[in-house]
């Protein structure tokens, strides 16, 4: 099966008064029906790295300094805006972080899902019926787990809570049946008891309609819980992609490990918490390995140049304290 | 409820309630006397926390663990109840007179806790300023403070925005323990910085309740964070507790059914499956089912739950509001 | 955020530089001519008030009117032979001082009246918002006359009328600015402290509000000038022979279009200061953002 999404050694720079090397050398693919996690804290370049991989990036002030978006068979550098425009929802859709941002709060519910089944309609060639479509409405809210969904359909957005607005952006996802699904910290504004309902939902989706997703977020053991496959960024580089098992059980970047070990899981009487010292900034990003400043494991090395991904076992990791095996 | 130390009670919060009201009320309303519409933000909660241990208000949000909070330093009113600190009643800030200082709280987001142009020792000396101490004293003490969470002098003269999400958090820490209270409130001090950072703040937070003996009322939505730093739980659903008792026993042995959904749907470190999801959405806080409020997703409902609400049971010394534990 | 930073920020933009550059030559200017009328009119040596101008602005020589701009008279003369920019550079000081008259005054008043509405609340803020609301029904115009006629015409009556009409448009502003500020929670942390209102208002929300609000205050400089330069051009302002901008405009148009530039330069010359401050303001807006 082939990817739906390649990205090869992809370089965004942004340039204000200085410049950021807001990602440096990222590649990943993602297959149908695969979950791929971009796990980072503040100032790991995954927001970045979603708007880029969109082309939602506003350039300038950033720039692509170098390598590859393949969406399917569109290369997403060259192709032209209306191309990138008639990929979006129905190839691409993106759901942010703050569903009031990206729901229209002048429609109700039901006229927002339906202008995603028109589209999609559009595109496919399916014809497009008013009162079809109604029903097919009340389906993906159902299939969200919206209750009651005639009556939420005929209501505003600041009608309904932050779950729920949540999920009816996943009912438009629905509605538009992308091939691929880029969700930016979607379940981060959520209760705990409303992100556990809305990620057994996106996952029932993905699985099922082999839907590619690119699921950003800086709770690692969310995506731990979620996720096939975990890419973890730091200064704008993927520092180790691997499987989800992979990352939690056996995590071998450095900066993995004290995530992992960061996350309270004892009692205060067994001791202080063992995370990472130090705070990041992006004045030590370029040149060198991104983490060194606050690596436990530093060597001169690390200081020298940006290590190159390495092979180990079936995962990359981007350490000079890993084998000598460089990827192909 | 005993608590396994022999230390004294410093906070008893004893049957809080607190209303806010719904909606603008126009004069035309209060002429043909439309009936007020209140949220049961806090109803009827009633916790202590003993010297130097921490209490966890543990729930979501409209859960009113944040409103709890803030009417223990005294930044709301109660509607009836009473609040008292070694002793002494906590009413409004304006009446505290005697409290001044004594009650501390740390806020959630570092962007917002600190006045963007004022320099930082300004930041963590203005509880002071009331005091009748001199500048130096006072400028001394700032500069103190600041290094007991670890921040060098150097960052007294720069301003908040030259500084990170964790670095302002320990400034806002740092003026917390200035004027050496007794109580601190921290409400989710942890939830708006990142993981690596987090660590380090729950860290300072337990090396300074160890060696200055502070009491924490630490609230919170994330049951790790819970298991962590606390000494007591107090779960809490909809302006209510749910369960209350030690750590240890809630979360290890969670009774009420909301407590174990809670814990439940939390995802942990070391299982890779999703957890299972409550159903159901959280009722709106201004209509309240009649009976026990987590009724209408409650797994184990019975027709008396409906009814009328649950007293606290005392269950092998935990307290949990379900009529499952009836005896 | 030093005054040097914003400076330095604000001259790397080529928009918000030039209006730095138009504004500050306005006003610099305004400044020096105005101390020097000022102390002219003190020593009675009134030759000092064009002691750095081109020709005397009030010199009649009417073998000299309408004289279309040369090297000799950079904009030309009027009808009575009088030089143009010499009496637009002797009436410049008018309209700062107008400007800064009627800004400084609403913001004044506005925060006096928005900043106590915004964070009391309650009857402080209905009764100020209801007494905002009152004001801003006053036509600025009519108002203006009816002070003068009653008054006399005298500069500092349109002042006046201007400043009642300008500043509850401030404090809806202040007390929006407040409302946003006092949802801070370092606000909560200055109550835990014990400060007063006042005190808190003092403190942390005077310095917040006044941030955002002074690119706003920069733009209205130049919608204060137009808006008095209309004044003055109705025959409301300084009466002639003084200068001013707007009633230069209005005596040129009875020359129109023969000798446009009478009335047209002096516009073209309120235009680019509005212009200015505009410029200015954007660019400090955008500045502020940065910074926050």
């Amino acid at each position: 099966m082939s990817d739906v999404i390649t990205v090869s050694g992809l370089s965004v720079d942004y340039r204000t008064a200085g410049v950021v090397h807001a990602l440096h050398d990222v590649s990943f693919g993602i297959s149908p029906g695969e979950i791929l996690g971009v796990v980072g804290e503040s100032g790991s370049g995954k927001s970045t790295l979603a708007l880029a991989v969109s082309r939602l990036l506003a350039t300038p002030p950033a720039h692509y300094t170098g390598g590859k978006i393949l969406f399917e068979e569109t290369d997403m550098l060259k192709a032209r805006p209306s191309e990138i425009d008639s990929l979006r929802g129905t190839g691409m859709f993106m759901v942010f972080q703050d569903p009031m941002m990206s729901l229209n709060p002048l429609m109700r519910i039901r006229d927002q899902i339906i202008e995603g089944i028109a589209v999609r309609c559009r595109r496919s060639g399916e014809t497009f019926e008013r009162r079809r479509a109604e029903q097919e409405v009340n389906q993906h809210l159902t299939s969200v787990r919206i209750g009651d969904a005639s009556d939420v359909a005929s209501r505003y957005p600041h009608q309904l809570s932050g779950g729920q607005n949540q999920r009816i952006m996943l009912a438009i996802a629905l509605a538009e049946k992308p091939r691929l699904l880029i969700a930016d910290e979607p379940t981060t504004a959520l209760d705990v008891t409303s992100q556990a309902q809305v990620l057994n939902v996106l996952k029932g989706i993905v699985k099922e309609s082999k839907m590619a997703m690119m699921y950003i977020t800086h709770d690692l053991v969310v995506a731990g819980s979620f996720c096939d496959r975990i890419a973890v960024m730091y200064g704008g580089m993927i520092q180790e992609i691997g499987s989800a098992e992979q990352v939690m059980r056996t995590p071998k970047h450095p900066y993995s490990s004290g995530l992992i070990t960061s996350l309270p899981s004892q009692r205060k009487a067994d001791g202080p918490l063992v995370g990472i010292s130090g705070t990041f900034s992006w004045d030590e990003v370029g040149g060198i390995c991104a983490f060194a400043p606050r690596c436990p494991l530093v060597h001169d090395q690390c200081k020298k140049e940006v290590p190159a991904l390495v092979r180990v076992d079936t995962r990359l990791v981007r350490c000079v304290n890993y084998g000598e095996e460089p990827d192909n | 409820m005993r608590s396994l130390t022999t230390n004294q009670d410093v906070l008893v919060i004893s049957n809080a309630v607190k209303l806010f009201p719904v909606g603008k009320r126009s004069v035309w309303d209060r002429v043909i006397r439309k009936p007020q519409r209140f949220v049961h933000a806090v109803d009827d909660v009633s916790l202590h926390v003993a010297k130097a241990e921490t209490l966890v208000l543990l729930g979501e949000s409209g859960s009113g663990k944040t409103t709890l909070g803030r009417l223990v330093v005294g930044l709301e009113t109660l509607t009836s109840g009473r609040i008292d600190l070694e002793g002494e009643e906590v009413r409004h800030l304006k009446d505290n007179g005697k409290l001044r200082g004594r009650l501390q709280m740390v806020f959630q987001d570092p962007t917002s806790s600190l006045d963007p142009f004022m320099k930082v020792e300004d930041c963590v000396a203005e509880p002071l300023r009331k005091s009748k101490l001199e500048r130096e004293k006072i400028s001394a003490r700032a500069v103190e403070s600041l290094g007991n969470v670890g921040l060098g002098e150097k960052l007294a003269g720069k301003r908040p925005s030259e500084l990170s999400q964790g670095q302002r958090q320990r400034v806002a820490v740092a003026r917390a323990i200035v004027s050496k209270p007794d109580v601190i409130v921290l409400d989710e001090p942890t939830s708006s910085i990142d993981v690596s950072l987090q660590a380090q703040v729950l860290n300072l937070l337990v090396r300074l309740q160890k060696t200055q003996g502070f009491t924490y009322l630490l609230i919170t939505h994330d049951p790790n964070v819970a298991r962590y730093m606390a000494d007591n739980i107090a779960v809490m659903y909809l302006g209510k507790v749910a369960e209350y008792g030690r750590a240890e026993s809630v979360l290890g042995n969670p009774r009420h059914p909301y407590t174990q959904a809670l814990l439940a749907s939390a995802p942990k470190p070391d299982e890779l499956s999703l957890p299972k999801p409550l159903s159901g959405e959280p009722p709106s806080m201004v209509s309240l089912p009649k009976g026990c409020r987590f009724a209408p997703r409650c797994p184990f409902v019975m027709e008396r739950c409906k009814e009328s609400q649950p007293p606290l049971f005392d269950k092998d010394g935990s307290l949990v509001a379900c009529y499952l534990y009836d005896r | 955020m030093g005054i040097r930073s914003i400076i330095w920020s604000l001259l790397r933009n080529p928009a918000s530089c030039l209006g730095l550059i138009i504004v500050a030559a306005f006003y610099g200017w305004s400044v020096l001519e105005g101390v020097l009328q000022f102390a002219g009119m003190v020593l009675h040596m009134s030759s000092l008030g064009w002691v750095l101008l081109p020709s005397d602005p009030f010199k009649i020589s009417l073998n000299q009117a309408l004289l279309g701009p040369t090297p000799a008279h950079l904009m030309g003369t009027d009808d009575l032979g009088r030089d143009i920019w010499s009496r637009i550079l002797y009436a410049a000081p008018v309209d700062a001082g107008v400007s800064v008259l009627v800004i400084g005054g609403g913001l004044l008043v506005g925060s006096l009246v928005g900043l106590p509405a915004g964070y009391f609340g309650g009857l402080t803020e209905e009764v100020s918002m209801r007494s905002t609301d009152l004001f801003l029904a006053f036509p600025a115009l009519i108002l203006a006359l009816v002070i003068e006629s009653t008054l006399g015409r005298e500069a500092i009556y349109a002042v006046m009328a201007l400043v009642v009409v300008w500043w509850p448009s401030y404090a809806r502003l202040f007390r929006g600015e407040t409302l946003r500020v006092k949802s801070m929670k370092f606000i909560d942390a200055a109550r835990l402290s014990d400060l007063s209102g006042l005190e808190i208002i003092r403190r942390h929300i005077v310095r917040s509000t006044f941030n955002t609000i002074v690119s706003y205050a920069t733009i209205d400089l130049g919608s204060s000038i137009l808006v008095y330069s209309v004044l003055s051009f109705l025959g409301l302002g300084i009466p002639p022979p003084a200068p001013e901008w707007g009633s230069m405009v209005s005596f040129g148009l009875e020359y129109f279009p023969q000798s446009w530039w009478y009335s047209l330069l002096p516009g073209i010359v309120i235009t680019v200061v509005v212009i200015g401050t505009a410029l200015l303001g954007d660019g400090l807006r955008d500045v502020i953002a940065g910074e926050q």
